[in-house]
């Protein structure tokens, strides 16, 4: 894919994720300018990318999404769990086409259809502003209402008797390419009488000429055919709405979109920093020039337009005389003028929280192939320090004590910076939590809504951070937890009410850190769960014994929600109840070197216990074969692998050895160090040989076979095997096998 | 070209501007210090020029040529367009 096609990729998934976290925002806390507003510029800056991508269905789409988000932003359309819910479902459309451009390189062929539905339907829950709302059978778009409002005078005086038609004709992006002149087809509508043309704001340097980003409506006489014929080329980007011959007098005049204030200020305060920053002189000129074209549209935009003019004027002069000054003023006079009309709107003014948040959430995105180079060589560094003081010591034997003490010092400091660049490499990979949060907020909602009940979501500690692959693989595991919670934690309304609890049920999600550990807990104060249904659908199942169950405490009882196949729900509903969902978790968090606790109180609640390690040790390994069996070596032990004749093998008292480069290197089976009797055929042509170099020890170990060598996650012993000598750890092999890595330091040694 | 530079700050649009003239237009308002459009001589606007001029915002010498435009057009141009010739 190309590089634009990447960075659209990944800008546009974190601009739907943002878009989800404001709309939420919205539901839960009401209409905040800045939670709109984050709305609007992420459905803005979408469709703007869609159309620097030449994906006109996503345009379309995001165009009418937008208009949503500036008809919420304006009051005229109120942010109902329906819109709220169309909106999601609209970027769910996108999230989806995301993947698909990140896959194929293109929106899916279906992508044009669901882009009308998803206009269509968007459309629907837009409410048409003003009383004109109900023509007969239908209601007036929005675009159609305001365009009326702008022509009043126009219309009032219509000496025309014919039926009136709205139009929207929104051309696709690519429209010119396509041969397309929209002005051309305007021209031929026979009884215009109004027209309202939309542009997109863009600034100038991003404007590609050949990208039509006009949208056009118009207000026109009949007969409906003749217009009809107009557009029949383009059907697919006009649409006709019929006017009621009083639709024109119905309509208010207009007013100034009431949250518009707010992100002109914004605009202006942000023009008035631009300016205030120094810079190259010479530079000057071109940042007068755009502070002043940048604020005067943003007034205009709040149809304050003699400020506007104003302002233009003295940035035409400021750029002449290359002194922002008389810009800097006049915007300071803009401000303060927009502030006595809104004098009611609480706005955070000077200081801008926003700007310090910027910068320190200003990342740079890494392809984690690279960060998984450079912790190979900060590791290889680690290496090659230790040699150092090898070099040292044999300084030291060899009498040359000023040399070695300079080479100590030496070594010192390049322990010391080697260790510094290694945690600083590893901390190239931590992530805050958060990434594994944010789905939670929604899947909540939608959850709770499908199943009638009230949930609060609390989520803490979600800038607590930990390696990328704990983050990644964290996700699953608390998805279904989260879940359970809701879907069999957390009773209806009405059962809560009965027991004495408030009817919103609460889900608090809390990560913290202990040391190198990473603890989550997920709490609900739903309804607990009952040791004795646990029981009983053990018992059904038959997950264990029945005397086996019986002497089970309830704790224990508890704990058999983790094992497979169990499910306490009534019946299987599609959200949760599979019975999967524990069994799974535990799986995905002890695989990563974590544990899970479960704690619950019947009537009470329940919380589980996460606790995971910030980072997972990765080992390279050797996975070889003896007897049939497969073992893990360490491959940081490993110095070479030999094959030998059996001639060049020598008996030295009861054991064998060979020589290597002039040392003497014995020879252990690794059947019979681990006590696998089947006897290695020592008359075969060849024997294969791993020589293991642990400290100054040198050794060889035969085995029948080698099979891979891969990178793997240790997980340490545990239970009964926690004491058992010889084993680093565990690890699980891609096909699922348990394989057992050997610590050869301690066989060897 | 039917686009083209005229006195000092000034472009000027003649005939028929197609869609190729959008793009030396946008060039030039961009290269100008304070640029001015006179649009006097033009006779027939394409959508992709027009774009230009209303996402760039210079001051425009009018009447356009198109009569159409100026009708439909500039009543809805809500900057300061006028200029001196």
């Amino acid at each position: 894919m190309s590089a634009l096609g990447e960075q659209f990729v990944s800008e546009a998934r974190e601009l739907v994720a943002q878009a989800t976290d404001a709309l939420l925002g919205i539901e839960r806390d009401g209409v905040s300018a800045g939670l709109v507003d984050q709305v609007l510029r992420a459905f803005h800056t979408l469709k703007g990318s869609a159309g620097l991508l030449d994906l006109p269905a996503m345009v379309l789409a995001m165009h009418v999404a937008e208009d949503l988000a500036t008809s919420i932003q304006g009051g005229g359309t109120s942010p109902t769990p329906p819109v709220i819910t169309q909106m999601l479902a609209c970027l769910d459309l996108v999230a989806g086409w995301i993947d698909a451009f990140e896959s194929g390189g293109d929106l899916p062929p279906s992508a044009g259809n669901e882009a009308r539905e998803m206009s269509e339907a968007l459309r629907g829950v837009l409410a048409p502003s003003g009383p004109a709302a109900a023509p007969q059978g239908g209601v007036l778009p929005g675009w159609a209402v305001q365009t009326i409002q702008m022509h009043h005078a126009t219309l009032r005086s219509r000496a025309g008797v014919g039926e009136l038609f709205a139009i929207a004709y929104e051309p696709r992006a690519s429209c010119f390419y396509d041969g397309d002149d929209p002005l051309q087809l305007l021209r031929r509508i026979p009884a215009l009488l109004a027209l309202r043309v939309e542009g997109a704001n863009i600034p100038p340097a991003e404007i590609d000429p050949f990208a039509c980003l006009l949208r056009f409506y118009v207000l026109a006489e009949g007969p409906r055919d003749a217009l009809a014929g107009i557009f029949r080329l383009v059907p697919d980007q006009v649409q006709i709405v019929d006017l009621p011959a009083d639709a024109l007098h119905a309509v208010p005049e207009e007013v100034a979109p009431a949250g518009a204030h707010t992100i002109v200020r914004r605009l202006i305060n942000e023009q008035r920093e631009m300016l205030q920053v120094s810079g190259p002189d010479n530079a000057l000129p071109g940042r007068i020039g755009a502070a002043g074209r940048s604020a005067a549209n943003a007034l205009r935009h709040a149809r304050l337009d003699q400020l506007a003019d104003e302002v233009n004027e003295a940035g035409a002069a400021a750029q002449v005389d290359a002194d922002a000054g008389a810009l800097v003023a006049a915007l300071a006079v803009a401000l303060s003028s927009i502030d006595a009309q809104t004098s009611s709107a609480p706005v955070a003014t000077a200081g801008n929280p926003d700007a310090t948040e910027d910068a320190a959430n200003r990342w740079i995105r890494v392809p984690e192939a690279r960060v998984d180079a450079l912790i190979n060589l900060s590791g290889e560094l680690i290496v090659l320090k230790n040699s150092f003081a090898h070099l040292a010591r044999r300084i030291e034997s060899e009498g040359s004590q000023d040399l070695s003490r300079a080479m100590r010092r030496e070594q010192e400091a390049i322990d010391r910076l080697a260790g510094e660049v290694h945690d600083a490499v590893l901390r190239l990979r931590m992530v805050p939590l958060a990434q594994a949060f944010r789905p939670m907020p929604r899947l909540v909602r939608d959850l709770s809504q499908q199943l009638g009940k009230k949930v609060q979501l609390v989520t803490r500690g979600e800038t607590v951070e930990s390696d990328k692959a704990v983050v990644d693989r964290l996700f699953e595991p608390l998805l279904h937890i989260v879940r359970n919670a809701v879907d069999h934690g957390i009773e209806t309304p009405q059962v809560r009410k009965a027991a004495g609890k408030p009817e919103a049920g609460t889900i608090a999600i809390a990560a913290s850190r202990a040391g190198d550990r990473i603890i989550i807990q997920i709490e609900d104060d739903g309804r607990g769960i009952d040791p004795e249904a646990v029981r009983r659908t053990a018992e059904q199942r038959r997950l264990m014994a029945p005397d086996a169950l019986a002497v089970l405490s309830d704790e224990e009882t508890i704990e058999l929600i983790f094992a497979a196949g169990f499910s306490t729900a009534a019946e299987i509903t599609d959200i949760s109840g599979r019975g999967v969902g524990m069994d799974v978790v535990r799986k995905t968090v002890e695989q990563i070197g974590g544990r899970v606790f479960l704690t619950s109180r019947k009537g009470g609640g329940t919380t589980v216990r996460l606790d995971m390690p910030v980072s997972i040790a990765t080992a390279r390994i050797m996975v070889v074969e003896s007897a049939g069996q497969r073992f893990g070596i360490s491959m940081d032990s490993v110095s070479e692998t030999v094959r030998l004749t059996p001639n060049r093998v020598s008996q030295v008292k009861q054991n064998e050895g060979f020589v290597l480069r002039d040392r003497v290197v014995p020879i252990c089976s690794l059947a019979e160090l681990m006590s696998l009797g089947g006897q290695t055929k020592t008359d075969a042509e060849s024997r294969l040989l791993i020589v293991l170099e642990v400290g100054t020890k040198i050794a060889a170990v035969e085995v029948d076979a080698i099979r891979a060598r891969t990178e793997a996650v240790l997980k340490p012993m545990q239970g009964l095997l926690a004491g058992a000598r010889g084993y680093a750890g565990t690890t699980i092999l891609g096909d699922g096998t348990v394989l057992l890595v050997l610590d050869l330091k301690e066989i060897l040694g | 070209m039917t686009v083209h530079r005229g006195d000092e700050n000034t472009i000027v649009l003649e005939e028929i501007c197609g869609v190729e003239d959008a793009e030396p237009l946008l060039q030039m308002l961009m290269e100008l210090s304070l640029p001015r459009v006179d649009w006097r001589s033009c006779h027939s606007l394409h959508t992709a020029v027009f774009q230009v001029i209303m996402n760039l915002r210079p001051p425009l010498i009018g009447p356009c040529g198109d009569p159409w435009v100026e009708t439909w057009l500039v009543p809805g141009l809500s900057w300061t367009i006028k200029a001196d010739a």
